[in-house]
C-alpha cells in the first residue's frame, strides 16, 4: 500500500500538490493545538521576544540585523568590482583589507564576513527570514493580498496605491539604513539588545528615532485622506 | 555549534517578530501616530524582561553573559533621527523588512533594495565623515547604565556604579515592565 501510493506520488504532480498540502494541514492542526493562531498579546509577545533577545545574548551575542546590509552590499560589490575585498596571507592566516575606508573597518570585518558567509551573524539573518515564512503558514497572522502591496495605514491616506506605497517603502528603506549604519546599529541592535543591556548607547539611539518618527507619521499618514 | 545556535535562535526571532505583528506596517505606523500601542507594549515588556533574565544569569555566573554594548556617539543621535523618517515613512527598519518580505510582502522587497542601496551609500560618505564631530562627540561611549557588564575581562563603564548592576538592570526592568503594563492602547484617536 505504502509503495503503491509512493508511486502515485511521482505520477501525478496534482497529487503530490495535495498530499503536500494534506501534511501541512496536518501541522497547522497540530501546531494550533500548542499555540493559538493570530498575533500573540503584547505580554506573551513580549515574553517570546525577551526569551530570544536574553537566550541569544546569554549564550553567543546580543541580536543584530542591520550589518548584514552592508556585508550583502559587499557581497554584490565584489562581483562588479573583485578589488573592494582584499586577502593578504601572513603566517598561514588570511587578512582582508579593503580600499574602502567602511568596509576595511574593524580589522575589514565585513570584508572578511563578505568572503564567508556561513558565519553566526549572516545564518542568524538568512533563518530569521525562514522563521518568519514558516510562522505565517503555522497560524501566525496573515496578510490579505491587498496588504501584501500596500497596508492598509497607507491605504487610509493615499488610497490602495502600489507604485506610491513601493516608492516610500523603497525611500524608507534608504534613510533607514544610512541612518543605521551611521548610528552603528537599528532597532535589533541598539534598542532591543542594546537598551536590555543598559546600553547608554541603545537610550540615545531610541531619544533620536522616536523624536524624528512621530512627527513623520504623523505628518505623512495622520492627516486625513483629502476626498 | 554556532552556526546550529544561528539556525535556531534567528528562526526563533523571525517567528517571534512575525507573531507580535512586527512585520506588519500597519502596527509600527500606527504605533507611530500614537493610535495604537500594542507594539510599543510588546517591545517594552521584551526590553524590561529580558534585562532582568540576562543580569540575574550574570549575578549568577559573573562574566559568562556575551554583552556587548555599542558606543555613544553624536552619531548614534543624528543616525537614529535620519532612521526615524525612513522608519516611519516606510513603516518597516531592518530586521522586520527581512521577515516581512519572508512571509510575501511585496512592499518590503522595495525597502530592503532600498536598505541596500542606503547603507551602500554610507559606506561611499563614510570617509568624508569620519573625521568630523559625527564621530568625534563622544556621547558618553561605550557605557551602560548597570555595573558589572563584562566582556572579554573587561568591564564596561558604569553609570549608575555606585550600586549593584543586578539592582539597577532589574529596577530599570521592573519599569519597562510597569509601563507595558500600564501605557494605554491608544494615546490617541483616528483622525
Amino acid at each position: 500500500m505504502g509503495i503503491i501510493k509512493f508511486f502515485i506520488i511521482f505520477l501525478h504532480a496534482n497529487t503530490r500538490i495535495r498530499l503536500i498540502k494534506t501534511i501541512i494541514d496536518i501541522l497547522k492542526q497540530r501546531v494550533h493545538i500548542m499555540i493559538r493562531p493570530g498575533e500573540f498579546t503584547w505580554l506573551k509577545g513580549g515574553i517570546a521576544l525577551a526569551l530570544v533577545a536574553a537566550i541569544a545574548t546569554i549564550l553567543v551575542k546580543p541580536i543584530g540585523v542591520s550589518t548584514q546590509f552592508v556585508v550583502t552590499d559587499t557581497i554584490i560589490w565584489k562581483t562588479f568590482d573583485k578589488d573592494i575585498v582584499q586577502v593578504t596571507e601572513k603566517d598561514g592566516k588570511q587578512h582582508y583589507s579593503s580600499p574602502n575606508d567602511y568596509i576595511n573597518k574593524a580589522r575589514g570585518s565585513y570584508a572578511h564576513s563578505a568572503s564567508n558567509p556561513i558565519n553566526y551573524s549572516f545564518v542568524f539573518v538568512l533563518s530569521m527570514m525562514l522563521g518568519a515564512m514558516l510562522s505565517s503558514i503555522f497560524g501566525g497572522p496573515k496578510a490579505t493580498k491587498e496588504e501584501k502591496q500596500v497596508p492598509e495605514a497607507f491605504q487610509k491616506r493615499y488610497g490602495f496605491n502600489p507604485k506610491k506605497r513601493y516608492l516610500f517603502a523603497f525611500i524608507g528603506g534608504v534613510f533607514t539604513l544610512f541612518g543605521a549604519r551611521m548610528a552603528g546599529g537599528c532597532t535589533s541592535g541598539h534598542m532591543i539588545s542594546g537598551m536590555l543591556q543598559t546600553a547608554v548607547s541603545g537610550y540615545v539611539f531610541a531619544f533620536g528615532v522616536f523624536l524624528v518618527a512621530i512627527p513623520t507619521a504623523l505628518l505623512v499618514y495622520g492627516m486625513k485622506k483629502k476626498a | 555549534m554556532e552556526i546550529l545556535l544561528a539556525i535556531i535562535l534567528g528562526a526563533a526571532f523571525g517567528a517571534v517578530l512575525q507573531r507580535i505583528g512586527a512585520t506588519n506596517p500597519n502596527h509600527i505606523i500606527d504605533m507611530l501616530k500614537l493610535t495604537d500601542m500594542k507594539l510599543a507594549k510588546t517591545i517594552f515588556m521584551a526590553i524590561g524582561l529580558a534585562s532582568i533574565i540576562v543580569f540575574t544569569v550574570n549575578a549568577i555566573s559573573p562574566q559568562t553573559v556575551h554583552f556587548s554594548v555599542k558606543a555613544a556617539y553624536l552619531g548614534v543621535l543624528v543616525g537614529g533621527m535620519i532612521f526615524g523618517i525612513g522608519f516611519a515613512v516606510g513603516g518597516l527598519c531592518p530586521g522586520t523588512s527581512l521577515s516581512s518580505a519572508a512571509e510575501g510582502r511585496k512592499d518590503a522587497v522595495f525597502f530592503i533594495i532600498g536598505g541596500l542601496l542606503g547603507s551602500w551609500l554610507f559606506a561611499i560618505a563614510y570617509e568624508h565623515i569620519k573625521t568630523t564631530d559625527i564621530y568625534r562627540t563622544s556621547l558618553g561611549g561605550k557605557s551602560a547604565l548597570a555595573e558589572g557588564v563584562f566582556r572579554h575581562g573587561h568591564e564596561y563603564n558604569a553609570i549608575f556604579g555606585f550600586m549593584s548592576g543586578t539592582v539597577t538592570a532589574v529596577v530599570i526592568g521592573i519599569i519597562f515592565i510597569i509601563i507595558a503594563a500600564k501605557l494605554p492602547n491608544a494615546l490617541r484617536k483616528e483622525d
